[in-house]
């Protein structure tokens, strides 16, 4: 069994605008919290969709706890929760019956845990509210919901802090260390909240213009820069220049 | 196929909640009522006994195979594939331990099941309405050909449903394939009429096929015929559905 929670080798892939990721090598451990930063564009979102089987790369691997996304779907995304871009739900359903839909998917889920998520989201008091209903960072916290439903040992959560108050950031941050040091849940994140980043991520990736440009441990990058901010403008300016 | 199961539970629940649903059995409800309010005035008003109890259903099919079905069959499928995608609901499904196969096949299946329950709840609410209003020519045999009719016109509304099926996977728009379903489906049937050797191979003149299986005598070499060119049609229509949807970037 390895200790990578995910492999990535040679993912590309390129839009007819040009955009999109290009050569993505990355790894990242089981019990990391890796920030994937980036300005708009930059190819996030692009990664991150391959990374969960919604996009098919050009060319590239993605391997998940040691199965390919792309050869053994089913077996990559068995310990997988994810949001990407939004945290989409069935509109004509409530809190519950979708997560009790999303349930289906994994024999060990039953109501107790659906109230369980609904607590930690604070979402229990609406549970019986259809999701249509809900502002932005109700659907996002029926997101989140839905992503650890499973206690997954891998969260890809592509801007979890979207629309969220900032009761919800903090609560969101709190769930986050929580399951990283009591769960050992790996977290692949992706946001543009840096101080969020530098709060929660234990190794930083930088991505511009397509391209991986570093990772280095947020320790490391502290020790060296006054902040993450400090760091992220330095690394962008520098590969701009290029 | 792993996580079909599952998703075809979720795609049947889904269904299930969405008010289609309601509205598909409200105007099968609809149908059923005026077609033997229709029959009972001919029968009072001009003194024509039109059709016996288990007449009646068959009258029922000749026009919902060519309406309401196909037309409620066509939403429903539109609704699964374009709606999903254009709701962005479609990568809830996508990110879970089930292959786009199982989702694919589950969705079919989740349409397979409405078009035949459909099927059924029409068949039994006009057996019903044809016993109260013309109990006296009821017949075992009667109803055998009504329930085997019904059954066999399972094949080619679901053959129809999965060409919608396969150009809800082609073309984005929903409004776009509703569209191009009823142009092909009138289309289909003027072209039989001016290519009638050919007929057989545009799928809306194999709706009527129920009548190759009620009839006196039955013709074994035409029903398998058109078996097979329902099967041969319904799995181009499936693996074709499955590779567009298989490629598709969400």
């Amino acid at each position: 069994m390895t200790n990578k929670a995910i492999e990535i080798t040679g993912l590309t892939k390129l839009y007819k605008n040009g955009r999109g990721i290009s050569d993505l090598n990355l790894e990242v451990d089981q019990g990391d919290v890796f920030g994937f930063l980036g300005p708009n564009g930059a190819g996030k979102t692009t990664a991150m969709k391959m990374m969960a089987g919604l996009v098919k790369p050009d060319s590239g691997d993605v391997k998940i706890f040691g199965a390919s996304v792309f050869d053994d779907y089913v077996q990559a995304m068995k310990d997988v929760g994810c949001i990407i871009e939004t945290a989409e739900s069935f509109p004509y359903l409530t809190a519950n019956d979708n997560l009790k839909l999303f349930a289906k998917y994994y024999p060990g889920v039953n109501q107790k845990r659906i109230d369980e998520c609904l607590e930690i989201t604070g979402l229990i008091k609406y549970k019986n509210e259809k999701s249509e209903k809900f502002s932005l960072g109700m659907k996002q916290r029926l997101g989140v919901a839905a992503a650890i439903l499973s206690k997954p040992k891998l969260l890809i959560l592509d801007e979890p802090l979207n629309g969220l108050d900032v009761e919800g950031m903090l609560d969101m941050r709190k769930l986050i260390k929580r399951l990283s040091e009591e769960e050992g849940t790996t977290f692949f994140i992706s946001s543009h909240l840096i101080h969020d980043v530098e709060l929660t991520c234990t190794r930083i990736g930088v991505v511009y213009g397509g391209k991986l440009v570093n990772v280095d441990y947020t320790d490391n990058i502290l020790a060296n820069y006054a902040s993450l901010e400090n760091y992220f403008v330095s690394e962008v300016d520098r590969n701009g220049r290029i | 196929m792993a996580g079909f199961k599952a998703a075809f539970t979720i795609e049947t629940i889904k269904l299930l909640k969405k008010k289609k649903i309601i509205a598909a059995a409200i105007l099968s409800i609809l149908a059923v009522l005026i077609g033997q309010v229709a029959v009972t005035a001919i029968k009072h008003g001009l003194g024509l006994r039109v059709v016996g109890s288990t007449e009646f259903p068959l009258v029922v099919l000749s026009i919902f195979i060519y309406t309401i079905l196909p037309l409620f069959a066509t939403f429903v499928a539109i609704d699964m594939f374009n709606g999903e995608f254009s709701s962005n609901t479609m990568k809830i499904t996508l990110t879970r331990p089930v292959s786009r196969l199982g989702v694919f096949s589950a969705k079919v299946s989740a349409l397979a099941l409405f078009i035949l329950a459909n099927l059924l709840f029409v068949m039994v609410l006009a057996l019903l309405a044809g016993f109260l209003f013309n109990s006296s020519s009821a017949s075992f045999l009667g109803i055998t050909r009504v329930v085997l009719a019904y059954i066999t016109s399972f094949f080619p509304v679901f053959v129809f449903s999965l060409l919608v099926v396969f150009l809800s996977n082609l073309i984005r728009g929903g409004l776009a394939v509703f569209f191009l379903s009823i142009i092909l489906f009138v289309g289909f049937k003027f072209l039989s009429v001016f290519f009638s050797h050919y007929s057989s191979f545009f799928i809306t003149t194999t709706f009527d096929w129920y009548f190759l299986w009620i009839s006196e005598k039955i013709n074994v070499y035409k029903i398998f015929r058109q078996l097979l060119i329902m099967a041969g049609s319904g799995i181009m229509f499936f693996t074709a559905g499955f590779y567009l949807f298989d490629r598709k970037d969400i």
